[in-house]
């Protein structure tokens, strides 16, 4: 797959129709519209809900590791299982999966080129029966903290050469010209954006067909705004799941060795107080 | 790159429009006899409304009904 820098931790359609039957490969759908698994998924998937399955409501945080460990367990994952994601909306939710399985030290865990829609286009097989897979043993890691970044990170960073912050969100957002996209219920005080934070659309990283650009198409993106292989790179957008997909090609495709997702993003930022923003 | 596989039974329909001042895409197929539809904003792309029928018009109206109610 073009000449990504972590080529292993993406995999073709083609291939998970090769390996549906590989007993040491588990392929989970994570969707943005929770309801699509429902629908239809590729034979054999397993289907997370991010909302209630990969996130702590009560502390708004990611899984803790207990619950992490029943998750992998209950879904026929264990230590040393290829984990394939995908979803839909060109892997936006199943890159948020794969940034809390690395960060909890997860081997191999990889991201299925095109998610859904890929799938979908190509009139590959699905089916509508939830995988009932059989419950193993799973002992997570400590949590990664180095991928994750938190408000104080982001305010040690500002104005700081070396650092790149890169708004993956709409430009209107960026702006500060709506305070939330049409439909989505979560929202903040104030309009705009970190300070010094570069505008790069999250979706730009995809084609139509909703595959990864190549690496020089990546390069021409995030290099033109100043993000370069060199600096440190804090990614966030609202709630932090679009940029987890920036934060993986960053990371696994174009090969930046410090990049960070901040999952706090606006909806913590812009209801700061006393947090500087531009617009 | 591959080609989409564009079998007319479930073909992946996907078309721009703006409703309320909205930009929308609506996407639309067919699995096991069932058509659906999502509507979703263009940017970030996430669902903003949903349906389902027993053929591809009633699922698109079904949907497109909900989101001139939600934006």
């Amino acid at each position: 797959m073009s000449n990504y820098a972590h080529p292993e931790t993406l995999v073709s359609t083609d291939w998970v129709v090769e390996n549906l039957e590989n007993d040491n490969v588990v392929v989970v759908e994570v969707d943005v519209d929770t309801a699509a698994y429902e629908e239809g998924h590729v034979p054999g998937s397993i289907g997370w809900n991010w909302h209630t399955q990969l996130s702590d409501n009560v502390r708004r945080d990611i899984i803790g590791k207990d619950d992490f460990e029943k998750l992998m367990g209950a879904s026929g994952i264990g230590n040393d299982t290829t984990v394939v994601l995908y979803g839909d909306n060109n892997n936006w939710f199943a890159a948020w999966a794969f940034w809390q399985l690395k960060m909890y030290g997860h081997k191999d865990v990889r991201l299925m080129n095109g998610g859904r829609k890929k799938w979908l286009l190509e009139g590959k097989a699905l089916e509508t029966d939830a995988a009932a897979p059989a419950v193993v043993s799973y002992s997570a890691g400590e949590v990664d903290k180095s991928l994750r970044a938190f408000q104080m990170d982001v305010f040690q960073s500002l104005g700081k050469d070396g650092v790149s912050l890169v708004d993956v969100r709409s430009p209107k957002e960026f702006s500060g010209e709506i305070l939330a996209p049409a439909g989505l219920p979560e929202t903040c005080q104030r309009g705009g954006h970190i300070p010094g934070a570069q505008n790069i659309g999250w979706g730009t990283a995809a084609n139509e067909d909703g595959t990864f650009k190549t690496v020089e198409e990546l390069k021409a993106i995030y290099e033109d705004k100043g993000v370069t292989s060199d600096k440190n790179v804090i990614t966030y957008c609202r709630i932090g799941e679009r940029s987890s997909l920036s934060w993986y090609v960053l990371k696994y495709l174009m090969g930046y060795e410090n990049v960070i997702n901040y999952d706090g993003s606006w909806t913590e930022w812009g209801n700061l107080v006393g947090a500087p923003i531009e617009k | 790159m591959e080609q989409p596989t564009t079998s007319n039974d479930r073909a992946y329909q996907s078309e721009k429009q703006t409703i309320n001042n909205c930009e929308v895409e609506i996407v639309s197929y067919q699995i096991n006899g069932t058509y659906y539809c999502h509507v979703n904003n263009i940017d970030p792309g996430a669902t903003i409304a949903r349906g389902k029928g027993a053929d591809r018009a009633t699922a698109v109206s079904i949907a497109l009904e909900k989101v001139h109610r939600r934006v």
